[in-house]
């Protein structure tokens, strides 16, 4: 029972690729959108943030598809990325990353928001008073203020890419070793008569891996609240 | 070889002007005034955290911001330290790295770590971080670090006004220390008094987002329209009672306990000075602790009389008159303040130019005069 078979190591570790590789990309972005959803006021922003957060409410097969009329190969966007980097992706677990950035990336600017928002100011211009450039104060100060909403902010979005499926599957299909998620291969297992019990294992597996995620989240979140306030929790 | 700050900026704020011009060269320049008066806006304008809409800002021959040229610093490169109302530590380094946080390079290090350290007292404090320090604690390391970027001047905006009085008391001996260590220009910030009283080389009242006065901390702040904006309020029916403030130094104490004073009306006596023999001192005299007299008082157990004549005479109230005494023997020596009731005054038929007598109990000098050390 503990032991994994081969078919689903592959899942498992194509699942965690894909998630976080999701993060990664959408980490930058999530930033700069969050940054600008906090601290700045513009005409269009309630815009911005509708547009954000339309993954989270749009049905994730629609997402998909969508994706797939952009970014397929004869698509606006993927016949750029083609010819200028060579880039497919559809059908791809590159594809299967952009979709877990995306429907991740709701999750990832709410919680980085909030945490951007909280950050006192008056400790920017003390920063920039002592002498430090804007990078500086970035690395110095910022970045050590919002950790718990980049870590808070990553595992959500890990989280919700890992049990991505409906965009996922309408975008770059069900290719085991390729595009065949934890959520795919589950659904795969399902499908095809006596798949019962890869079913269960996978059930138990996808449960294991959620706890896992959610305990990092906390502890992490702890040890870094910890060291921003010195309190013991 | 300390610098001299040069400002001149206007800056409008919906109704309100900010319109402020002076220079301050090394000591602590004492910045008084009322909350609202533009105080803090000016500091912040200094240090570049707020643009002014005309003007120029000059560190010596530097220009840090000048609307005429087209300059304006970032703050990182105006090479100002700046002490904030509330310390401003970052939460997520200890007292040690919050005190080398800055790596300005520019200019040569005005003083060490160890120096600073030892200098405020903070020694103790270098591992914790800023949660767990007092008020006052957090004050001190807000004042190291900002020595540690090796500013060529420093600005205090409010820097005790969040603390209680008696972390006051406690940061302001580290205060006169820095301010005698470091040959820099100090903007100092304050709505207080005493703090200014203590602190201040010289002084500038603002009020409404203008100079209403400058020059030396005792003349200024003797003045009665300048302690109605600052002491505003503060004493009853309106008629906010005039302070006298006069510099002093504590002179020798003699075998029954009683201090000599110098002032510039001569020797005063008191007992239970605090300070030494030497000390520079500021007192701080009401008008009512005065007693007139038309003629030179004989008999009396007072020790100290001033011989002057009647200045001007204001009413305090329909009671009241507020009577300025000149010195008769040195014209420019300060003139003190005396309340007394118009009936007196009727009485005693006081009329300017008129020769007067002012006396002043000496227990009333330890009571009712504030003492406040300089060094």
């Amino acid at each position: 029972m503990l032991e994994l078979t081969n078919a689903e190591w592959v899942a498992l570790s194509l699942s965690l690729k894909v998630a976080l590789t999701g993060v990664v990309v959408s980490l930058p972005f999530g930033f700069v959108v969050a940054w600008v959803l906090a601290r700045k006021s513009f005409p269009g922003k309630i815009i911005l943030d509708g547009l954000v957060h339309l993954p989270l409410v749009v049905p994730p097969v629609a997402t998909g598809y969508l994706l797939l009329v952009l970014l397929g190969v004869n698509g606006p966007a993927g016949a750029w990325l083609n010819d200028q980097f060579g880039l497919r992706l559809v059908f791809t677990w590159q594809g299967a990353a952009i979709v877990a950035a995306i429907m991740g990336f709701p999750l990832l600017v709410r919680a980085l928001r909030l945490s951007i928002e909280a950050i006192d100011t008056s400790l920017i211009q003390a920063a920039r008073t002592l002498g430090a450039s804007p990078s500086r104060v970035f690395v110095t100060v910022i970045l050590p203020l919002v950790s718990p909403g980049l870590i808070a902010g990553s595992l959500l979005a890990f989280s919700r890419a890992l049990g991505e499926f409906g965009a996922t599957i309408a975008f770059v299909g069900n290719i085991p070793g390729e595009t065949q998620t934890l959520p795919l291969a589950l659904y795969s297992a399902l499908q095809s008569p006596g798949g019962e019990e890869m079913g269960y294992r996978l059930v138990a597996l996808s449960i294991v891996l959620a706890v896992v995620t959610l305990a990092a989240s906390e502890l992490l979140g702890r040890a870094v609240r910890r060291r921003l306030t010195g309190d013991a929790l | 070889m300390s610098s001299v700050l040069s400002i001149s900026v206007q800056k409008q704020e919906g109704t309100f002007t900010l319109d402020a011009e002076f220079e301050a060269s090394a000591g602590v320049t004492g910045i008084i005034g009322p909350s609202g008066a533009g105080k803090s806006m000016l500091l912040s304008t200094i240090a570049g955290l707020a643009n002014p809409d005309n003007g120029s800002i000059r560190l010596d021959r530097h220009a840090l911001f000048d609307t005429a040229q087209n300059i304006n610093l970032s703050p990182e490169h105006r090479e100002l330290g700046m002490v904030f109302q509330n310390a401003r530590l970052f939460p997520h380094m200890t007292v040690k790295s919050n005190l080398t946080f800055s790596r300005r390079q520019s200019r040569a290090a005005l003083s060490t770590v160890e120096e600073i350290v030892d200098l405020l007292d903070i020694g103790s404090l270098l591992s914790r971080r800023p949660h767990h320090l007092s008020g006052g604690e957090k004050q001190r390391v807000a004042i190291g670090r900002a020595l540690l970027s090796s500013p060529a001047a420093l600005l205090m905006d409010e820097p005790l006004a969040s603390l209680d009085l008696a972390r006051r008391r406690e940061i302001m001996p580290f205060l006169e220390r820095l301010r005698h260590r470091f040959d820099l220009p100090i903007l100092y910030v304050s709505h207080n008094l005493d703090e200014t009283l203590r602190l201040a080389d010289s002084v500038i009242v603002m009020d409404q987002g203008d100079i209403l006065a400058r020059g030396g901390v005792e003349q200024t702040l003797s003045r009665i329209d300048v302690q109605s904006l600052v002491l505003g309020g503060a004493t009853t029916n309106d008629h906010p009672e005039p302070v006298t403030i006069v510099a002093a130094t504590i002179g020798k104490r003699s075998d029954d306990g009683l201090f000599s004073i110098e002032t510039p009306w001569g020797t005063l006596t008191a007992p239970n000075i605090t300070g030494r023999y030497g000390d520079q001192v500021r007192l701080r005299i009401r008008a009512r602790d005065l007693v007139l007299s038309t003629t030179e008082p004989t008999g009396l157990s007072i020790r100290n009389v001033i011989a002057g004549e009647v200045g001007i005479m204001t009413e305090a109230g329909s009671a009241q008159v507020d009577v300025l005494v000149r010195p008769s023997h040195d014209s420019n020596a300060q003139p003190v303040w005396a309340r007394i009731t118009k009936r007196a005054a009727t009485e005693l038929d006081l009329q300017p130019g008129h020769p007067i007598w002012a006396l002043l109990k000496a227990v009333v000098l330890t009571s009712d005069i504030e003492l406040e050390a300089l060094r």
